[in-house]
This record gives C-alpha cells, structure tokens and sequence, in this order.
C-alpha cells in the first residue's frame, strides 16, 4: 500500500500524506479509533 | 496501548492513532484532552476502507461476547460518551504495525467493536520485527 495515496489531518490542522505519520527510522503502530470519545 | 506508551517507546515504535474526525473536530479534542501521541483525522475514511476496515452492524452490540466487555469497562470506570460529530458510531477500528516504507508487519482488523489485540500481542509483533 502507498501510504502517500492517502492523506490526513495532522494535530497541527495541516492536512499532509499518511506516509508523514510513520516512524521513518523504527516502526509505527497505527491505531485506528472506532470514534473518537 | 497508552499505558505501556514507554515499552512502545523504548522499542522504537511511534503510536500514532487514527480518528475519523474532521479538522475542528480533532482541534476541540485537542484543546481539552492533550495525548502524548498524534491523534489524526480521516473523516472520509479512505485510510479505513484502504486497511479493509469495516463497518459493522447493529445487531452485532447485542452479543453476549460484545455486551459482557461494554459491561466490565462500565465496571472498571470507563465513561461511554456519544460520538463527535459526524463520526460513524458502526465504523470498526483496527490496529497495524508498519514498517518505515508503510509495509504492513501485523495487521488487525476487528471484527465487531470490542475486538482488538492485546498490548502483549502487540509488543510480541514488535519483538519478532525489530
């Protein structure tokens, strides 16, 4: 999967690829909610 | 996963979590309940669709499996809030270790609400790929 093919809104309020949330010298666990509360 | 954030952490992994929440959305979240992870926003949900994360049904919350784990967070503490927003309350979430090119090491779609890895799980996955 191409994770620059995606994008997401980052804390920041930028909106950037998804690529940019990985860890570019480990590994990334990435958790996706159900909902945010 | 937040309370082990530091073996996590330790074993060079960043966690970063995914939300379906739009950018005023995550910005009202941010201002009152500050995470020591990034907390992004996926409000069209092409990032869930793209990890096959579904949604699921209704009917599913009925299980006995599912109501028995709502009832034990009650007991512990755990507050149930309604969603933000726009959020789908049926979206099902889902928990993926990546490597630094986004290759996918472990891949966990849950299969109704409650079904998620443990953090032994997890850790276990990061051990066999670090």
């Amino acid at each position: 999967m191409n994770l620059n093919e995606y994008s997401l809104i980052f804390p920041d309020g930028t909106e950037r690829p998804a690529a940019a949330a990985l860890n570019p010298q480990g590994l990334t666990l990435l958790i996706f909610l159900r909902h945010l509360a | 996963v937040q309370k082990s954030l530091a073996e996590f952490e330790a074993a060079n992994v960043k966690v970063a979590v995914v939300s379906q929440s739009t950018a005023k959305s995550l910005a009202t979240f941010h201002r009152w309940n500050a995470k020591p992870y990034p907390i992004l926003g996926d409000p069209e949900r092409r990032l869930y669709r793209a990890f096959g994360l579904e949604r699921t049904r209704l009917v599913e919350f009925l299980k006995p499996r599912v109501l028995w784990r709502y009832l034990r967070l009650l007991f512990t503490g755990t507050k149930l809030r309604s969603v933000y927003g726009s959020e789908d309350v049926l979206q099902l979430g889902g928990d993926f270790l990546l490597a630094a090119d986004g290759s996918i090491l472990l891949g966990h779609a849950s299969r109704e609400s409650t079904d998620r890895p443990s953090v032994e799980q997890l850790l276990a996955a990061v051990r066999t790929h670090r």
